[in-house]
């Protein structure tokens, strides 16, 4: 009886899934029929001719699977095919460069189909490190280096005020300062004014609090734009009497007036005052980006001091230099006006001078633009790291190669065709794994966005353009090309007859290469080393900044913020304050609420209306004849001490007794006590705000210092609080504290409350205040994780080069390893052979690794809070961590090395 | 040993063009000419027999066809198609030269 051929190759063959499976099981069927009837013929018995069929079909029945799968569909196979399909018809011949490179296309292709190991970990390495340096471009791109949106962007300036002696930079500048630059008209083609604000938007459903800017009338014509509806503010808009106009920006009239094309007429309410819509600037164009909408400067209206006083610096500039003019040209002429300044108003401009600042280092502060170089370098080292590695990996490939390209050159293959050949594989790693980093770059790219500091300037336009698209393609083909560049020349420097002969890899290993590979894995080290050493010391200074004490307890406590407006029920200090003393009464007597107060200026980062001032003891003399003592001018309701958990060191917090009638009194810092009384008694004593309200107050208490700027503020601000009621104003933070549980959860409760009192006013910039707190070091968290992902990726591409190299090594000596072991050699002596090889190499790495770091410590310092930039412990850790990763990467090749089988020494190969 | 294998491999594509030159043969005997024509010394397996001939079929080299004959199980059949032609000239060029390089280069001499 016949057997069942087809169940015998089915168990034998496991499931290809593909559509002609029943004919390839028809087919070895017949094959293995044919074999078993030419057995009977030749004589075998029935069962020995059984056996004899079907040991043709082989006992691994997954590859054999395998092998019939990709014979049949296999896409890269399919490419090298179609490519090659009609090549040997071509004529080999110099005039056909296309035909020439499609040969080395096609060649490529299959090669590295031969090769998956390494055209895998070439892409893999090449995505990482091109990708890496996708997004991180894309991030400097779009926030230091694309030109800003308006005509001429870079003749925008900000004029700013600095005190060197004071530590003060980029403040903001007097309305006489203002009038002196306009007449600078060789300098500026115009110079503006423009105060931030925030009120109130009625009318277009639910109460909204907007950022608003109060603008000079040359401020669109420094900026340069034209409405998209309507016009810009006009002079007439800025008379004491003029009705009340807004400009609407492009992303307020799309959200709150969904883009209606009949806006502008329209009258809304804007801190409860009618203002009629004038115009609708373009989209995007708006400036600053968080401004919502911008009303008319009046400076008619405002106090005559605040005009006129050259030490009262409460307004912003803008200007735009003169086409010609330069920023140092500028500087100068400012410069010279300052002197002058300080000689005519020696009281007040002692030590001041003024300078201008180009616009987006205006917008982007110094750490940020640092910290944005600094990721760029490192993600630069981190993809040099990866060209070593594909270098090295190249040059191993091609030693494995030589008897290939050995056959090559005897088939009379030029050394250049051959050079030609392994960049053009090169290159076409560089298209597959270029193709890889875009995507895991556009991938990184929304990690950049969604993990980006809040108010991060031009995150918005953070992504995929056709320059990130051109800057990724040239760092692909550029690494690539340059990583394979090497391996090609070396390794197409081969003898052709030793290298057919002996085809052993050992034919080409010539010193020149090993040294070469060395001198590459050692590189790799370093600047692992480097970024290493960056990431430990910026994770120390990040737990620093997390380990702070803010002087607040930051648990439990929601703020937000309200603003009064004009209206005739807040007319006067004394309705406002009995508003906010209502409010506050209400919220307390809310269930779940521990304690509530409101202050003008928010701890840790939250903002809010910050005065700095000068104060004088009582008796002293007033400036230039004697010293004076500034700090931040806080105004506080009288719970807000106890809300925030602040501890009175002595005297007394704040009561309703102090009263808009009663003492004037203040409570001060620790440092502000210590500066202006030294070891004395600050209790009793009595000061006042010298140049500004002029009062002077009694010293009721004395507060432990608080972290206002942020829990990693470098400079401790000294503290004057003000009770509320006697020093009224309109806008305040509320902050309330939850008994237990999540503040979160007291939002619908304050706004129920506000509403009750007075149904218009909107609950702005609700916030818990350890979120605000978090959100102060987020720039900090943000570098240090990202640099610390790089330094691991560096690692990670170090190891797999000291693993490359050293497993390498141990498969060439195998004969030389299996003759050690065969004369007596313990594996603990083999292990420290493979072992002693690798640690030389690594510790090279790590000698020239921290050199490279001490230089470059002093970039990071402007980075690191409270954390020396040669800290011991950073490179103690790095240390640790470069050793314990190479040994790592040496214990596999070295057990192998152990394990080397003494006959292998007697083997020929 | 390596350098051996990989030659055979190379080789293979050229003597399963040659052995359908002529003649369109189904596997089986496809082998068993490659068998005999050597004398035995190249012997092909079902697991690297048939997923060559696929390969080669994918690309174009020949072509299979199912054959059925009274009383005979169908058998698929391959034959040479212009493409195949030409890439067996070209395999036979590049291999004379290897051959005759390597006479020259490792003194491997073919003929005596």
């Amino acid at each position: 009886m016949t057997p069942d051929w087809r169940a015998i190759v089915r168990t034998h063959v496991p499931p290809l899934a593909l559509e002609h499976e029943p004919e390839i099981l028809d087919e070895l069927a017949q094959h293995l029929s044919d074999v078993y009837d030419e057995a009977l013929r030749a004589g075998k018995s029935d069962e020995d001719a059984l056996a004899f069929a079907t040991a043709t079909l082989p006992a691994e029945r997954e590859r054999l699977g395998r092998d019939l799968v990709t014979a049949r569909r296999s896409l890269p196979g399919l490419i090298a095919d179609r490519w090659s399909a009609d090549l040997p018809a071509a004529p080999a011949s110099r005039t056909r460069p296309l035909a020439d490179l499609r040969r080395d296309v096609s060649y490529a292709l299959r090669s590295l189909r031969r090769s998956p190991g390494y055209a895998a970990v070439a892409i893999l390495t090449l995505a990482l490190g091109i990708g890496a340096n996708t997004a991180m471009f894309a991030a400097v791109d779009a926030i230091l280096l694309r030109p800003l949106p308006y005509p001429d962007a870079d003749r925008l300036v900000v004029p700013v005020s600095m005190h060197a002696g004071r530590n003060i930079k980029n403040a903001s500048v007097s309305y006489g300062d203002y009038l002196d630059w306009q007449r600078e008209t060789a300098l500026f083609d115009a110079v503006a004014l423009w105060r931030p604000f925030a009120a109130d938007l009625t009318g277009t459903g639910q109460p909204e609090r907007l950022s608003a800017l109060s603008v000079s009338p040359e401020f669109f014509r420094v900026l340069n734009v034209t409405p998209i509806a309507g016009r810009t503010l006009q002079p007439g808009d800025h008379e004491a009497k003029a009705p009340r106009v807004l400009v609407l920006t492009y992303g307020l009239w799309q959200r709150a007036f969904g883009g209606a094309t009949d806006v502008v007429g329209r009258t809304v309410r804007f801190g409860g005052v009618p203002h009629e819509i004038v115009g609708v600037l373009p989209d995007r164009l708006a400036w600053p980006e968080n401004v919502a909408l911008y009303g008319a400067m009046r400076p008619s209206l405002y106090a005559a001091e605040d005009r006129e006083r050259r030490d009262n610096m409460i307004f912003q500039s803008l200007a735009r230099l003169r086409d010609g003019a330069t920023l140092e040209s500028g500087n100068a002429a400012l410069a010279t006006i300052a002197s002058r300044l300080e000689r005519d108003f020696p009281e007040s401009r002692k030590g001041w001078t003024n300078h201008l600042v180009p616009l987006r280092e205006y917008m982007v502060e110094e750490g940020m633009r640092i910290g944005l170089w600094v990721l760029l370098a490192a993600v630069g080292a981190v993809l040099l790291i990866a060209c070593a590695n594909l270098a090295h990996l190249g040059l191993v490939r091609g030693l494995a190669r030589q008897r290939e390209l050995g056959i090559r050159i005897a088939l009379g293959a030029s050394r250049w065709r051959l050079v030609r050949q392994i960049v053009v594989e090169g290159l076409v790693i560089a298209i597959v794994g270029g193709s890889a980093a875009l995507a895991l770059g556009a991938w990184m790219i929304q990690g950049l966005k969604a993990m980006a500091p809040p108010d991060t300037p031009f995150i918005e336009g953070l992504g995929l353009d056709g320059r990130v698209l051109a800057a990724t393609a040239a760092v692909a083909l550029l690494a690539m090309f340059v990583s394979s560049l090497l391996p090609a020349v070396t390794s197409t420097r081969v003898r052709p007859a030793p290298a057919i002969k002996d085809g052993s890899p050992s034919a080409g290993t010539s010193r020149r290469v090993r040294t070469l590979r060395h001198g590459l894995v050692v590189a790799e080290i370093a600047g692992a080393v480097v970024l290493l050493v960056g990431a430990a010391l910026l994770l120390r200074s990040f737990s620093r900044i997390q380990n702070v004490h803010a002087g607040v307890d930051v648990d439990r406590v929601l703020t937000g913020r309200i603003a009064l407006p004009r209206a005739p029920r807040y007319e006067g200090s004394a309705a406002v304050a009995q508003f906010y003393e209502n409010l506050i009464d209400r919220l307390k007597a809310v269930p779940g609420v521990e304690s509530a107060g409101a202050t003008s200026f928010v701890p840790v980062g939250g903002g809010g209306f910050g005065l700095g001032r000068v104060f004088l003891a009582e008796g002293w003399p007033e400036p230039p004849g004697g010293p004076d003592v500034g700090a931040q001018w806080n105004v506080i309701t009288s719970d807000y001490f106890g809300t925030m958990g602040i501890p009175i060191l002595a005297g007394r917090p704040f009561t309703r007794n102090d009263a808009e009638k009663s003492t004037p009194v203040m409570i001060v810092s620790r440092s502000f006590a210590s500066q202006m009384f030294g070891a004395e008694n600050p209790l009793g004593r009595r000061a006042r705000s010298w140049r500004d309200e002029n009062v002077l107050r009694e010293i009721v208490g004395v507060v432990d210092e608080v972290r206002y700027e942020g829990l990693a503020e470098r400079e401790r601000l000294r503290q004057v609080y003000v009770p509320h009621a006697q020093n009224t104003w309109s806008s305040l933070t509320l902050v309330v504290r939850s008994k237990a549980g999540p503040p979160r959860s007291l939002e619908s409760a304050i706004r129920r409350e506000l509403a009750a009192l007075d149904p218009d006013l909107a609950l702005a910039n609700v916030v818990a205040l350890e979120d605000i707190a978090r959100r102060s070091v987020s720039g900090e968290r943000y570098g240090t994780l990202l640099i610390s992902i790089l330094a691991l990726t560096a690692l990670a591409l170090g190891a797999v080069g000291i693993y490359g190299l050293i497993s390498h090594a141990v498969s060439m000596r195998r004969q030389e390893l299996g003759l050690r072991s065969a004369l007596g050699a313990s594996p603990g002596h083999l292990y420290r052979l493979v072992f002693g090889q690798g640690l030389w190499l690594t510790a090279i790495g790590l000698a020239l690794g921290l050199a490279g770091a001490l230089a470059t410590g002093r970039v990071l310092d402007q980075l690191l809070y409270e954390t020396e930039p040669y800290d011991p412990a950073a490179y103690a850790v790095t240390i640790l961590a470069i050793l314990a990763t190479a040994a790592l990467a040496c214990l596999a090749p070295a057990r192998r090395a152990a394990r080397v089988d003494p006959l292998t020494a007697l083997r020929v190969t | 040993m390596a350098p051996k294998q990989d030659l055979k491999k190379g080789s293979a594509e050229v003597m399963v063009l040659a052995a359908i030159e002529d003649q369109a043969r189904h596997g089986y005997d496809i082998a068993r000419r490659i068998d005999a024509e050597s004398g035995g010394l190249l012997r092909f397996h079902v697991a690297s027999l048939y997923p060559m001939l696929y390969r080669m079929e994918r690309r174009g080299w020949i072509l299979g066809r199912w054959l059925e004959k009274t009383g005979q199980r169908r058998r698929r059949v391959y034959r040479l198609t212009p493409d195949g032609r030409r890439v067996l000239a070209a395999q036979r060029r590049e291999w004379q030269s290897l051959v005759s390089a390597l006479e020259r280069v490792a003194r491997i001499s073919t003929a005596q």
